[in-house]
């Protein structure tokens, strides 16, 4: 119990950290950039709205239920990456003897990599996503439906330990592979595949995203629960297959990070 | 304090072959950096620890952190295994590394403390108290306000100095800390440790490639090259032993003999009409020396004792022909 | 002329640069064919959905061969040297452009060109390949006139995009934080360029807006000659409007540069 107070005491100390860090090294541009990133964000929206002006549906999906499908995708993403900006420079982390600043001090490694590197930058997305979110269910008449906005909430935490999971699970394997940063950069760009519902896609890539890289469980199959596309057993029976699979997506990246990091302190890092 | 026995690490680097070995080391070699160390540190002591680079100091170190896991021997650091208990031994060390900041570089050091004061659960008033000796000892309030990156750099080792000692570790371990600073920082820092020392028995461990840091910091020196230990003793002894040579410089009024003048010739001469004599074993130089002052009127002479360095090299010089 | 060799030379190093290491682009080949197959397949299901063949005057086949050819255009004109000359800047190191015997704007330029090749390749593979799977059964057909009026505008939209690259870049001499700038020019290129969606399917306003911007020269107006939409004169007003953008931004950025230089080398930057 007396370590877990000292772990969220930790945690939010050294996120209050990045973000007075960030504050001092670029004041008021940090501000400038979050208004940017929200107009960059919100031109991506802007993007789907021109492309739907035409149209009457996207495979059945209307303009604002697509947007929720890209907002669930987004703010997932923030979620995660927020904490995990330390690992683009895993090459440093792992060869570089970045590691060895981490480990001189009595903390979980993972942990504190993970908090240190708290990113604010990523509040943008969050706080875009929220108003798509919002708007979304104002204009789909579920702004005020409990069960819809509880099973938002859920949706996002479930997508966020996936995203964590695929965000990591190739940097991780830096530790035994070297110079393997750009298969992330790959597994991102399913990303853009996922924005849009996945029934618009052949059957091999909608089971790539299902079984392969399972970005479907962040936001698709989600989606048919929330949008009644679907009855509601099947929808809730997808939905704790989400789960498990969020579950094993945090699980795996942890386990390898302390197999990881055993083979670092062996010397061949 | 800190005790090691036949501490051996065998760094192997496995070879890659497969589809994603990109900028993986392809040879498969195994490089022994440190062979067979076995040394006792007990509590207080201060220690320099030298060696060429690549003696095997920072992996001797790494072991002692639990960074790194020894290949064979054992290691134990006030008792712990420290690769098998890294973050309880992470409590009782106290680390600098030379190039590495401890700090947060956009917060000023007030920050970093307040967040080991954190992680070290060390009580407020405790913390405060530490804080003013850690002020006045390493006179923090100059700079403590600032961001670390706007900070000199011996500003800075003195912030990464609190740092490393706010939780009173009892070893604390240094890895190059002066390198890059002018003499006034060095002073300083030589003294914080030394007051660290007589204050709260710290043990030190430290290396560096400035002899004077040991000379003015160290009682005893552990030298190590090519991963194995050559010297383990008092700076006195290292004298002794190094069999390095004094040096007499001697200024003459006239110009030698022509029969003298070929003898010399080997000598080193810094300028016209002035000669450096090496006291060695061989007595040639000695007797020359001797003929010399016989022979001609000295305008000034001083002997110099080899320095800590030559002492070093000297030593080193005869371990490698070992 | 020496001058023209060092160009090349400049370009030639940017664009090798890219192939370090070769699984890299490997990699992003694949990235790039997973990124320009979204469209297609999101314009796909678009129509399925609405039931009909034709909208707003063009068909599905018109609308993928937009997408292939627009997201190549893309690919040519992305290089980003605004954000290196501000890098640069930031680091001291924009003085080894100066002291060089060919003009600084020329090493960036040259860069950026290697720069786009790089890009143009990577993306040029996925695209011809789609293309070669697709265009046989669209049929469609492009008369060499027309190839050429593509062709000529192509060079001319990577012209407008360079010196609009170069006018950003001038920013970077003055202390303007570049990124934020980029930020914001996103969006117009986002929205207002016809890179994502086809001006045809704008509302009037919005199309009227983009018209007068310089972000449609260099992204989209290749694309409606290559598609044949406009006729013979219709296409020359096209060539006139990207030449007219780039008088425009050159003497802007030449009036920039004649200052941008007097600061940097008289006052000392």
């Amino acid at each position: 119990m007396k370590t877990i107070k000292r772990y969220i005491s930790l945690g939010l100390a050294l996120i209050r950290m990045g973000w007075q860090s960030q504050i001092s090294y670029m004041g008021f541009s940090a501000l400038l950039s979050y208004v940017a990133q929200i107009i960059q964000f919100a031109s991506r929206f802007g993007v789907i709205w021109l492309m739907m002006l035409s149209f009457t549906n996207l495979a059945g999906f209307g303009l604002w239920e697509v947007l929720v499908i890209f907002a669930l995708e987004l703010f997932s993403y923030a979620l995660a990456n927020a904490f995990l900006q330390p690992f683009w420079k895993m090459r440093d982390l792992v060869f570089g003897g970045e590691m060895d600043f981490y480990l001189v001090r009595p903390v979980n490694t993972l942990y504190y990599i993970m908090t240190k590197g708290f990113a604010p930058g990523y509040t943008a997305h969050i706080v875009l996503s929220t108003i798509v979110l919002v708007t979304a269910s104002v204009q789909l008449g579920r702004f005020t439906s409990p069960g819809f906005w509880l099973l938002v909430i859920l949706t996002i935490l479930v997508g966020a330990g996936i995203q964590f999971g695929l965000r990591c699970i190739p940097a991780f394997l830096t530790f035994w592979f070297g110079n393997i940063d750009n298969l992330h950069w790959l597994v991102g760009q399913f990303r853009n595949v996922v924005r849009y519902p996945l029934s618009i896609y052949p059957f091999f890539i909608q089971a790539i995203c299902t079984f392969l890289l399972p970005y479907a469980f962040i936001n698709y199959f989600p989606s048919l629960l929330l949008f009644e596309k679907i009855g509601l057993t099947e929808g809730i029976v997808l939905f704790c297959c989400g789960i498990l699979v969020s579950a094993l997506m945090v699980a795996l990246p942890v386990w390898m990070f302390s197999r990881g990091l055993r083979r670092y302190e062996s010397g061949n890092g | 304090m800190i005790h090691c026995q036949n501490l051996t690490k065998n760094y192997r680097t496995v070879a890659g072959k497969g589809p994603f070995s990109f900028g993986r080391q392809k040879d498969s070699e195994s490089f022994l950096a440190v062979d067979r160390i076995s040394f006792h540190i007990a509590s207080g002591e201060m220690i320099g620890y030298i060696g060429p680079n690549g003696a095997g100091k920072s992996t001797t170190i790494k072991m002692m952190c639990g960074i790194l896991t020894p290949t064979s021997g054992e290691l134990t650091v006030n008792g712990l295994v420290p690769y098998k208990n890294r973050q309880k031994n992470a409590r009782q060390i106290g680390v600098i590394f030379g190039q590495k900041s401890q700090l947060w570089w956009d917060l000023p050091i007030t920050s970093s403390l307040k967040l080991y004061q954190k992680m070290y659960e060390i009580p407020d008033d405790v913390y405060h108290e530490r804080y003013m000796q850690l002020c006045d000892m390493l006179e923090l309030d100059e700079f403590a306000d600032r961001p670390v990156r706007t900070l000199s750099l011996g500003q800075r080792m003195r912030g990464e100095l609190a740092a490393a000692v706010l939780h009173r570790p009892p070893v604390l371990i240094l890895d190059e800390p002066t390198i890059g600073m002018d003499v006034v920082v060095k002073e300083r820092i030589r003294t914080f440790l030394k007051e660290l020392n007589s204050a709260y028995g710290t043990t030190i461990l430290l290396t560096t490639h400035d002899m004077t840091d040991i000379e003015k910091v160290c009682a005893r020196a552990i030298m190590i090259n090519k991963g194995k230990k050559l010297f383990d003793g008092t700076l006195e002894a290292l004298r002794q032993n190094s069999q390095s040579d004094s040096r007499v410089t001697v200024r003459l009024e006239k110009a030698v003999p022509p029969w003298l003048e070929a003898r010399l010739r080997g000598l080193e001469k810094p300028k016209a009409g002035t000669y450096i004599f090496r006291l060695s074993h061989t007595d040639e130089e000695n007797r020359l020396l001797s003929e010399v002052l016989q022979n001609n009127r000295v305008l000034d002479m001083y002997i110099a004792e080899p320095t800590l360095e030559e002492q070093v090299a000297h030593y080193l010089g005869e371990g490698e022909a070992r | 002329m020496k001058l023209m060799r060092s160009f090349f030379q400049t370009a030639y190093t940017a664009f090798a640069s890219g192939f370090t290491y070769r699984a890299n682009t490997a990699l992003g080949v694949l990235e790039r064919l997973v990124r320009i197959s979204v469209p297609l397949f999101v314009w796909s299901a678009l129509y399925g959905a609405s039931g009909e063949t034709v909208i707003n005057g063009r068909t599905l086949g018109e609308m993928m061969i937009y997408v292939l050819i627009s997201q190549t255009c893309t690919a040519l004109v992305s290089a980003d040297f605004a954000s290196t000359i501000e890098n640069r800047m930031r680091t001291g190191i924009i003085e080894y452009n100066f002291i060089r015997p060919i003009p600084p704007r020329m090493i960036f330029v040259g860069e950026g060109f290697g720069q786009s090749l790089y890009a143009l390749l990577l993306t040029g593979i996925p695209a011809a390949v789609l293309a070669a799977v697709l265009i046989p059964q669209i049929g469609f057909s492009l008369s060499p006139v027309y190839l050429l009026l593509f062709i000529t505008s192509l060079v001319l939209g990577y012209v407008v995009s360079t010196v609009f690259e170069l006018l950003k870049g001038m920013f970077a001499f003055w202390f303007v934080n570049v990124y934020i700038l980029n930020w914001f020019m996103d969006l117009f290129y986002v929205l207002l360029s016809g890179a994502f969606v086809p001006l045809w399917f704008y509302p009037d306003w919005l199309r009227a807006i983009a018209a007068v911007l310089p972000f449609q020269a260099a992204y989209y107006l290749p694309v409606e000659i290559f598609l044949g939409i406009r006729d013979i004169p219709g296409c020359f007003s096209a060539l006139g409007v990207q030449l007219f953008w780039i008088v425009v931004l050159w003497i802007l950025q030449e009036i920039l540069w004649r200052k941008s230089v007097y600061k940097l080398t008289v006052l000392g930057g």
